[in-house]
């Protein structure tokens, strides 16, 4: 049994979950097209060296987040609620979905392999990003499908 | 699978809320039970058995309530 306040608290911080697994996803999935602009003949330059880390820790970041589902100085009895059987179905989810994205991107990834060098450092980029970026967007619509109402 | 969650939870004058606080379990995912967009684990479906004290066969429908009652 659950505090009634915690029940409420959990409803608030899940809504703005949603909203930041929504907003995070999209800004991952269109800084991707940011990356791939400028071309990367030649060697690393700092900044590319800059950009690839930040990318990384980002990953990480996310990762954390879908993971745990945030709210991590919040309560222990909050974050049950926040990550109750219904959300860990939707994490489910998201994570098949991202497993399939990953396994798209690789398929096309072996491909174009085929008629344009493509690094591994590139390939890993491309899968990790497809599946971050799907399981994120598909946790916060299920979550945010769960909310409605 | 059909449910009669909210019946219940009316009969006690019970806000989703407040079931979930009974429950462990969010307002939302008591909300996706009675809308039937999801099914409850086994463990939960006793807890609310519990609860309401009626058997899961009087909480939830899975359209098959006759068969493997005969032979």
């Amino acid at each position: 049994m659950s505090d009634i306040a915690d029940v409420e608290a959990a409803e608030r911080f899940g809504k703005r979950r949603v909203r930041i697994f929504f907003v995070q996803a999209v800004f991952f999935i269109l800084w991707q097209t940011h990356f791939y602009a400028p071309s990367h003949e030649g060697a690393l330059r700092a900044v590319d060296r800059f950009k690839i880390s930040a990318w990384f820790v980002w990953v990480l970041a996310l990762l954390l987040l879908l993971a745990t589902g945030g709210a991590l100085f919040r309560s222990r009895a909050v974050r049950a609620l926040l990550n109750d059987e219904l959300t860990r179905r939707n994490r489910t989810m998201a994570y098949v979905y991202g497993f399939w994205a990953a396994v798209g991107a690789a398929i096309g990834v072996y491909f174009v392999a085929m008629f344009e060098f493509v690094s591994a450092r590139e390939a890993i980029h491309i899968v990790l990003s497809a599946a971050i970026g799907t399981a994120m967007l598909t946790f916060a619509f299920k979550e945010r499908g769960d909310r409605a109402a | 699978m059909k449910n009669r969650l909210k019946v219940l939870r009316a009969e006690r004058d019970w806000s989703q809320a407040e079931l979930g606080s009974r429950l462990g379990v969010s307002r939302q995912a008591v909300n996706a039970i009675e809308t039937g967009k999801y099914d409850p684990s086994l463990p939960l479906a006793f807890r609310l058995s519990r609860l309401f004290e009626v058997p899961i066969e009087a909480i939830f429908d899975d359209g098959h309530g006759e068969e493997g009652s005969g032979t």
